[in-house]
């Protein structure tokens, strides 16, 4: 009955939108046409700084755009290794093909930090409050480019853009003329396939279809007899998408997308536990853009679903999460330099839990709603000076439906909490080569579904030990403050950057299995529980260049970290200060000549520790992998047919890149034939 | 050098009435302009007809930039059902203008005057002007997302 609803509330938005739009024939609606807008202004063009279209050197934050040139010319076969070559990543490569992705530090297993999108659709998973980079439903092939923005984004994108957003843009099927056969096949047995084609279907409609999917051996390198039991099959990943766009009348566009992925991989926990999870992940998503006498209207209506097998050292779980979401935006030019975009935002997220071995039939559902509004403005006070101040407030009931949540009774999951966050930001161009930016943020990261989520099925025993989510932890919350300045050189059409950024982030939430609590008589240990604080120092600096055949990049973060957490750090299998790394350098070097490219990837970082759990109890596993390499070279065969040899972890036989068993030298050959 | 000066006088003379920003469009500017074009509703046709008047931007250039078009050389009496004219001063702008018809040029005075619809610059950095009152008189529009990305006057 509450998605009913929900449904019908879109019906009605979407019609009224509609009428709107047929108010005003005079001009055209339209998804934003990224390539074409790219030709024009010779540079990226992007929505994910304040959500109206800036080009990427104007936007009010710390953005890098990762672009499909450079995607193909990397080699790389999967999105966290795309991800790596940018200044302020971290990538933790726990197995062949699985990875977390922190921006500046605090990264994890499951780090639930940072917000991924793809075209503006949510992919971060609320289950824990991760990103399955796995299951994402795209092919590298049917990107246009990567949008990474530093920093906390909540005001703009919601909850969980606490340390940043990635957002993946695909060839859009209106504008854009895309489609490529690839395979691939590399050492540790690794076979893959992706197929991505755009068609026309006449002149008012498009559709994008995408299909992928790999096996690849994990890595064979020493490792505990328990560490094997999750690690030693075969990764899978399976998925396919289908993408449509209408233009409904000259004024209104129609699209509609469903995707499905499937992937079967060893994780990492957030505590430093081994997992084994098998997901299964679709959605569908809804679209409706209109231009209006009063705006740019939009209306997105989407549901995603995950199913879970889930085994962890203690048990084997299947539990299964719905998000359903309405958000509806205007966005709107007041005057010549005067932009503003409402939004309003409605979420349903819940989780459903059948329990260990799927033992109940009673199922108990946990989640909340919530409602949200937005606001931001971006003034062009003058040619060279631009303010935005982005503003949003949410607001979050729980709910919960099954027997008594023990320890806590129904009424304990009768909360409702409000939170704030707001982004603002000056760009000021001190000369034509020059520009400063300052940045603040606030972040709010949700608690996940699990921290709160309770699988009661009758009234426990007296005395024994509990293990429940918790309704009364709080999200955490995320402040950062960020200098910037960037210089752009002629002489090597490239560019130099220098930016200083403090991050604090309070209510740090963390699965607590050591401190038992006496709630209503029981002893219980929590899911979610608020146990501290973090804050950091972050310093990067990029130089950006090309001459001749010749490209390079060259970066260096520094990070100073301070933890006050209110429990020993081996309890919760978290130090910062020990696993963001102190200094990481990243260098590319690229040569293009004629039908050839090559590209070569350093990346050298210091000395980190992290908690790992073997089987014989966490400990605190140093990691240090010195400099690792990447690197491809392409040859365009014919036209239509481009051939590539990659590699990763190139310089050792075995490389200690996380916690988990060490990484072995990969080489893979790819054939990408264009459609 | 009596003679000399003179000619350079006439030549100072001539150039006078015009600003900085009318000197002839070069080639990056009539591509920028050509793409800039491209945004607008309603589309071009088929064939559509492009006049570029005298001093405006060199013909080649405009017809390889629109490729798709049927440009010629004119002065601005011959703009009639024209999809675009290039223009090098507001006074043929003016005279250029009409129903349909865009007007083009690099004179960014031209556009604060609601002269010319669209006027480019290339440096320091590409940037686009439009004249909201001359669009709306010739009943021109452009894509909602590149007027969030232009200047509009």
């Amino acid at each position: 009955m509450r998605y009913k609803n929900t449904y019908s509330s879109t019906f009605v938005i979407l019609l009224m939108m509609a009428a709107a739009a047929t108010s005003n024939q005079s001009a055209m609606a339209q998804s934003m046409d990224y390539g074409s807008l790219q030709d024009l202004f010779g540079e990226p063009v992007t929505t994910s700084a304040t959500g109206k279209p800036q080009r990427a050197s104007e936007v009010p934050a710390a953005m890098t755009i990762v672009t499909a040139d450079e995607i193909t010319k990397s080699g790389a076969r999967t999105l966290p290794d795309v991800l790596n070559r940018v200044a302020g990543i971290d990538i933790l490569q726990w197995s062949s093909t699985n990875a977390d992705v922190g921006v500046r530090g605090y990264n994890q297993g499951y780090n639930p930090k940072l917000l991924v999108l793809v075209n503006g659709r949510q992919v971060y998973q609320d289950f824990y409050g991760m990103t399955l980079w796995s299951s994402i439903p795209v092919q590298l092939s049917e990107i246009r480019q990567i949008e990474v923005v530093k920093g906390p984004q909540s005001a703009l994108f919601g909850f969980n853009a606490v340390s940043g957003v990635i957002n993946i843009v695909t060839y859009n099927p209106l504008y854009d003329d895309a489609g490529s056969a690839d395979v691939t096949f590399g050492n540790l047995g690794q076979r893959e396939f992706s197929f991505v084609k755009t068609l026309k279907l006449g002149e008012r409609a498009g559709v994008r279809l995408s299909a992928g999917g790999w096996n690849v051996d994990p890595y064979d390198t020493a490792k505990s007899q328990q560490v094997s039991g999750f690690y030693d099959d075969k990764s899978v990943r399976r998925t396919a998408s289908l993408d449509s766009i209408v233009q409904i009348t000259p004024d209104i566009q129609g699209g509609f997308e469903a995707t499905w992925s499937r992937s079967d991989e060893y994780n990492m926990s957030p505590f430093g536990s081994n997992l084994r999870g098998k997901y299964e992940v679709y959605s569908f998503r809804g679209n409706v853009k209109a231009n209006t006498s009063i705006g740019l209207l939009e209306a997105n209506a989407y549901t995603n679903r995950l199913n879970v097998d889930l085994i962890t050292p203690q048990q084997f779980s299947y539990l299964s999460t719905k998000s359903n979401v309405l958000q509806v935006q205007d966005l709107v030019k007041l005057t010549d330099t005067l932009t503003t975009r409402i939004g309003l935002e409605y979420r349903d997220n819940s989780i459903n839990d059948k329990g260990v071995e799927r033992q109940f039939d009673a199922d108990t559902t946990t989640g909340y709603k919530n409602y949200a509004i937005s606001n931001m403005y971006d003034w062009q006070v003058n040619p060279n000076f631009s303010i935005m101040l982005a503003l949003r407030g949410d607001r979050t009931s729980l709910y919960y439906d099954g027997v008594r949540p023990y320890p806590f009774t129904s009424d304990d999951y009768e909360r409702t909490f409000n939170s704030f966050s707001y982004n603002g930001g000056i760009v000021w161009r001190l000369s034509p080569h020059d520009s400063l930016q300052v940045t603040a943020g606030r972040g709010i990261g949700s608690p996940s579904l699990v921290e709160i989520s309770n699988k009661s099925a009758g009234v426990p025993s007296q005395g024994s030990l509990l293990i429940a989510g918790n309704p009364n932890v709080d999200p955490s919350v995320a402040t950062s403050y960020e200098v910037g300045w960037r210089h752009t050189i002629d002489e090597i059409a490239g560019f130099g950057r220098l930016s200083i950024s403090h991050q604090k982030t309070t209510d740090l939430k963390f699965l607590n299995l050591s401190s038992v609590q006496i709630i209503n008589g029981y002893p219980t240990f929590l899911l979610g529980d608020n146990l501290g604080s973090s804050k950091a120092w972050t310093v990067e600096a990029e130089l950006n260049g090309k001459i001749e055949a010749f490209r390079w990049n060259l970066s260096w973060v520094w990070m100073d970290t301070k933890d006050s957490l209110n429990i020993a750090n081996v309890l919760i299998g978290q130090n910062y200060e020990k696993s963001n790394a102190r200094n990481t350098v990243k260098g590319n070097l690229g040569w293009d000549s004629g039908l050839w490219t090559t590209d070569l990837m350093l990346v050298w970082k210091s000395k980190t520790y992290r908690y790992f759990d073997n089987g014989s109890g966490s400990q605190l596993v140093e990691v240090d992998p010195g400099l690792t390499a990447q690197a491809s070279v392409g040859y365009q065969v014919t036209p239509s047919l481009r051939v590539s040899l990659s590699g990763a972890n190139l310089l050792r036989d075995e490389t200690q890149l996380t916690s988990a068993p060490k990484a072995e030298r990969r080489v893979w050959a790819t054939a990408s034939y264009k459609l | 050098m009596k003679t000399l000066l003179i000619m350079a006088l006439a030549t100072a003379g001539s150039l006078a009435p015009l600003s900085a920003g009318a000197a002839e469009m070069d080639a990056k500017q009539v591509t920028i302009a050509a793409k800039a074009l491209g945004f607008a509703t309603p589309k071009a046709p088929a064939g559509a007809k492009v006049v570029v008047t005298p001093g405006a931007a060199p013909v080649a250039a405009v017809q390889s930039a629109l490729s798709g078009a049927s440009v010629g050389a004119g002065d601005a009496g011959s703009a009639a059902g024209a999809f675009a004219v290039f223009v090098a001063s507001a006074d043929e702008a003016k005279k250029a203008n009409g129903k349909g018809t865009i007007t083009v040029g690099n004179d960014v005075a031209c556009v604060e005057a609601g002269a010319c619809v669209i006027a480019v610059e290339t440096t320091p950095k590409v940037t686009i002007y439009v004249s909201k009152a001359a669009a709306s008189a010739a009943g021109i529009d452009f894509d909602p997302n590149f007027k969030m990305m232009i200047t509009e006057k």
